[in-house]
């Protein structure tokens, strides 16, 4: 379980990296950023897969979409000083809420 | 800004699109094929992502890529593949893009 917990948080953590690279690319029109941007991402689905092992898929996800949108907000305001109104909360939990009842609810593949 | 929604909306679109192909193709080639799709798929919508976090905050903008595409994906798999859509996975659509309308009003009246 350790094991998985790891893989499930480094892929969180490239998964906000590359959220991070994507707005420092503004708008890709400073490519690097861009495209550091796509290899994190795609690194950060190659790395949930070995978590499969332990959690099922829609386990994993869940954690990891919630993980990511936590990250995102916290990455915009500490590096971008966005400062955002409190009344984003409720909507944004209604909508975790939705993206957790989807999950549990998601069959796995085979 | 309305320019910058579409640019998400875009974006979620492919993410979609390379969730779907991931499933479609899975037998193809021992499920290569759908990894190569998913990510093109995904390089394309975080193209498309980088245009709508010009204007939309981050946090924002991934929520909405992460819910919506998620809700997008369960309704494509009901249609395409048969998976079942228990009233608990409705919900969670419903919460999602009921929480997405909702939190555009928020920015929408924050911003002007």
């Amino acid at each position: 379980m350790t094991n998985a917990l790891f893989w499930i948080l480094s892929s969180v953590v490239l998964d906000i990296a590359a959220n991070w690279a994507i707005k420092r690319s503004r708008g890709f029109s400073l490519k690097r950023w861009g495209i550091l941007s796509i290899v994190l991402v795609i690194c950060a689905f190659l790395m949930l897969k070995p978590a499969l092992s332990y959690f099922h898929l829609s386990v994993a996800y869940a954690l990891w979409g919630v993980g990511g949108i936590v990250g995102s907000f916290i990455v915009d305001r500490i590096f971008f000083h966005v400062h955002l109104s409190p009344r984003i909360i409720p909507p944004i939990l209604l909508m975790v809420i939705g993206i957790i009842l989807i999950n549990v609810t998601t069959p796995p593949i085979r | 800004m309305l320019r910058y929604w579409l640019f998400l909306l875009a974006a979620i679109l492919s993410e979609t699109a390379g969730t779907t192909s991931l499933k479609a193709f899975d037998d193809v080639h021992y499920g290569q094929a759908g990894l190569l799709a998913t990510s093109t798929f995904i390089a394309l919508s975080y193209f498309l992502l980088s245009k709508a976090v010009l204007r939309i905050p981050l946090g924002i903008a991934y929520t909405c890529w992460e819910g919506v595409g998620l809700a997008l994906v369960a309704m494509t798999s009901f249609l395409l593949f048969n998976e079942p859509m228990p009233p608990l996975k409705l919900i969670g659509i419903g919460c999602v893009l009921t929480g997405l309308i909702w939190l555009h009003q928020v920015v929408r009246h924050s911003n002007d």
